[in-house]
């Protein structure tokens, strides 16, 4: 008697909360829907560049102070809104010069990954489910670096902040892919041009693990904001990587045979 | 030591000599159209047991070898670019020697490219075995796992279909032949092989113009291609030859035709994987096959390390084992990737014959030292007891490698 009585209860409660009308359940619809749309809105701007190239250095911190450097190239296509590719050749450190890493990112299934190993002249489809692996022992696993569409996350709006002066939106997402290594992470995007600015990503524990501050950001084609420096801090192990970008080109004349297999053994 | 061998290594140590001066002149990396890259390396390695034969080396040998390669664009979509390998080994003269892995121009036009010269070209899938991969002849005197070969001189013209996949044609001569240790080199084979003066089944020897075409394509989670190749086999079968005291083996090279597909499925975190041949010219036709899968476990044991486990069973159907490693073989091993700084990575494989029950055991280690240098360790251990299996040749010869590499 008691048990069916409580349980009815509960399904109230529960009917009360996600009623439209109410004020909990309209908050949290309202902040689910304002957080995908300042996200939708920050993806839509970072898109439509067509192609591009930079050159990528990244610089291993460790605690000590000890700096390691990796040179890498980096290319980008758009094939549609919905699908991108990127050619990722590693310049330095120079026993795996020659490695190319090609990606083809979907709005909705899982990327493709192709490695390119010189020595072997292999050509190898891998798993791209390793989303939580380090890239190259840096602060940065390959989900904060590889392109993921904004509807592989479910959004919540948390508030408006200001971060040095800028008024930002703060969004928190949920990676809905298999393998992330975040139960979850707060964006901070700024209101006048809906860049990222800040993400701090919290591990599967839920604990404050990573800080990403993007900054240096500069526009191209009059309307493509790009950060030149990124700097991930690691809250647990106290080590920081930075990357930074130079030589940004677009519409470098780059095509999409460009990012074929045939062409991921080719780079040199 | 024959004066073939004699030219041989003095050949490879000069060219040796004049790279190393060579390099302190070359602005290392230069930002011009021209780059140059490769590396030198030093290597050990420990023999557990005496050697079958008095004057293979009783403990250790050492052999140094470089490896420079050179790119260089000149103009809109013309590369030039070569990589030559010298090796010096202190006892194995044959494996004292000098190779040229690439040296060729691309020209590419929109979908189509052109390669002309020396080229070295991988076909495959699977880890235990490379079946399908016949371009280029193996070069066994530098490693036992298969990995290095000897340039071959091509044409290849590579068509990309876009959504339809990748056509490469290539025609080929100048045929290389396979290469054997000397009667000092360990693992070495207990008969003289006469590599110098193999037997052609084609009357046009090693200019005999092989073809071959291959289809290669992606779609989603699969990935496969279909070959065929007609010219010279890459594997020779060894014939008994020399007088009564003295047993030597000439190697034959017969023409043969070999279809090949090859075939993954990259499912979450697994890859299953498949070869297979269909081959005539060698015997009667015969079918082989490797199987199998990896799984990779990311953040394995709470660290950010990732281990990998494959799995391949292999067949071939021949019966002649002076070709026949991997007649009915399971091959298992795990990699370990510990994802830090210095790209750690462990191996550690079995390869066992169901029948002879023969086993061959791998261990790799290799880890990068600060930024130009890279450490490897290689073990390698040959359990046979069954005289009529291949592996029964190495049984004295387990030993434990080190490697010290310099990159520029």
């Amino acid at each position: 008697m008691m048990g069916t009585r409580q349980s009815a209860l509960t399904t109230l409660v529960i009917a009360i909360l996600a009623l439209p009308g109410s004020p909990l359940g309209g908050q949290q619809g309202d902040a689910v829907e304002r957080g995908r749309e300042v996200a939708s809105e920050a993806d839509r701007r970072a898109r439509g560049f067509g192609d591009y190239q930079a050159r990528m250095e990244m610089i291993l911190l460790d605690r000590g102070g000890k700096e390691t450097r990796r040179e890498l190239d980096l290319r980008v296509f758009e094939v549609s809104l919905d699908e991108e590719k990127t050619l990722v050749y590693f310049n330095s450190p120079r026993d795996i010069r020659g490695t190319g890493l090609l990606t083809y990112s979907h709005r909705d299934r899982d990327n493709e990954q192709w490695l390119y190993l010189p020595a072997l002249r292999r050509t190898k489809r891998i798993s791209s489910t390793g989303r939580s692996s380090p890239f190259m022992g840096s602060e940065f696993a390959y989900e904060d670096l590889v392109p993921i569409h904004a509807n592989q996350y479910e959004y919540r709006f948390i508030r408006e902040d200001e971060l040095e002066g800028s008024p930002c939106f703060v969004v928190e997402r949920y990676a809905s892919y298999d393998g992330t290594g975040y139960r979850r992470q707060q964006l901070w995007i700024d209101v006048a041009e809906y860049r990222v600015m800040r993400i701090d990503s919290w591990d599967l524990r839920d604990r404050l693990a990573k800080t990403l501050h993007l900054s240096r950001y500069t526009r191209y084609l009059d309307r493509q904001w790009r950060p030149g420096e990124a700097r991930m801090v690691n809250h647990l192990t106290d080590e920081t990587t930075l990357l930074r970008w130079h030589d940004y080109r677009f519409d470098t004349g780059l095509r999409e045979s460009d990012f074929s297999r045939a062409a991921l053994g080719r780079v040199r | 030591m024959s004066d073939r061998t004699l030219g041989r290594r003095s050949l490879a140590t000069a060219l040796l000599i004049a790279a190393i001066w060579l390099l302190d002149f070359v602005p290392l990396r230069a930002q011009s159209a021209v780059e140059f890259f490769g590396h030198v390396g030093a290597e050990v390695r420990t023999f557990f047991a005496d050697p079958l034969a008095p004057q293979q080396p009783r403990l250790q040998s050492f052999a140094l070898k470089f490896q420079p390669g050179l790119s260089l664009a000149l103009g809109d979509g013309v590369a030039f670019s070569a990589i030559a390998f010298v090796g010096l080994d202190a006892s194995d003269s044959q494996r004292s020697h000098v190779d040229a892995r690439e040296a060729r121009v691309r020209v590419d036009h929109g979908p189509i490219a052109v390669t002309l010269g020396i080229n070295t070209v991988f076909w495959g899938v699977t880890e235990s075995r490379h079946l399908v991969d016949i371009i280029n002849q193996t070069d066994y005197l530098e490693d036992l796992d298969a990995d290095e070969k000897f340039g071959q001189l091509m044409a290849l013209f590579t068509y990309d279909m876009g959504s339809l996949g990748l056509v490469d044609f290539f025609v080929m001569s100048w045929f290389r032949p396979q290469l054997y240790p000397s009667s000092e080199g360990r693992p070495g084979v207990p008969v003289s092989v006469r590599d110098d003066s193999p037997v052609y089944e084609s009357s046009l020897g090693r200019w005999n113009p092989d073809v071959a075409l291959r289809w290669s394509h992606s779609v989603a989670e699969f990935d496969w291609a279909v070959s065929y190749f007609h010219g010279t086999a890459r594997e020779p079968e060894l014939m008994p030859g020399g007088t009564a005291g003295q047993a030597v083996l000439f190697p034959r090279y017969n023409l043969t035709n070999q279809v090949g597909l090859e075939i993954q499925w990259t499912r979450g975190d697994w890859l299953w994987k498949a070869e297979s041949i269909l081959r005539e010219g060698q015997g009667p036709l015969f079918v082989a096959t490797t199987v199998g899968f990896e799984h990779t476990t990311v953040g394995v044991f709470g660290t950010a390390s990732d281990l990998g486990l494959l799995l391949e069973h292999n067949y071939d159907g021949r019966d002649n084992l002076t070709l026949n490693f991997y007649d009915n073989d399971l091959f298992g091993a795990l990699r370990l990737s510990l994802n830090d700084v210095q790209g750690s990575e462990f191996l550690a494989g079995v390869l066992f014959d169901v029948e002879s029950k023969a086993t061959f055991g791998n261990f790799e280690a290799s880890r990068r030292l600060g930024e130009r240098f890279a450490l490897q360790l290689t073990g390698r251990l040959f359990l046979a007891s069954d005289e009529t299996d291949p592996l029964y040749w190495f049984r004295s010869d387990d030993y434990l490698q080190a490697t010290l590499e310099y990159h520029f």
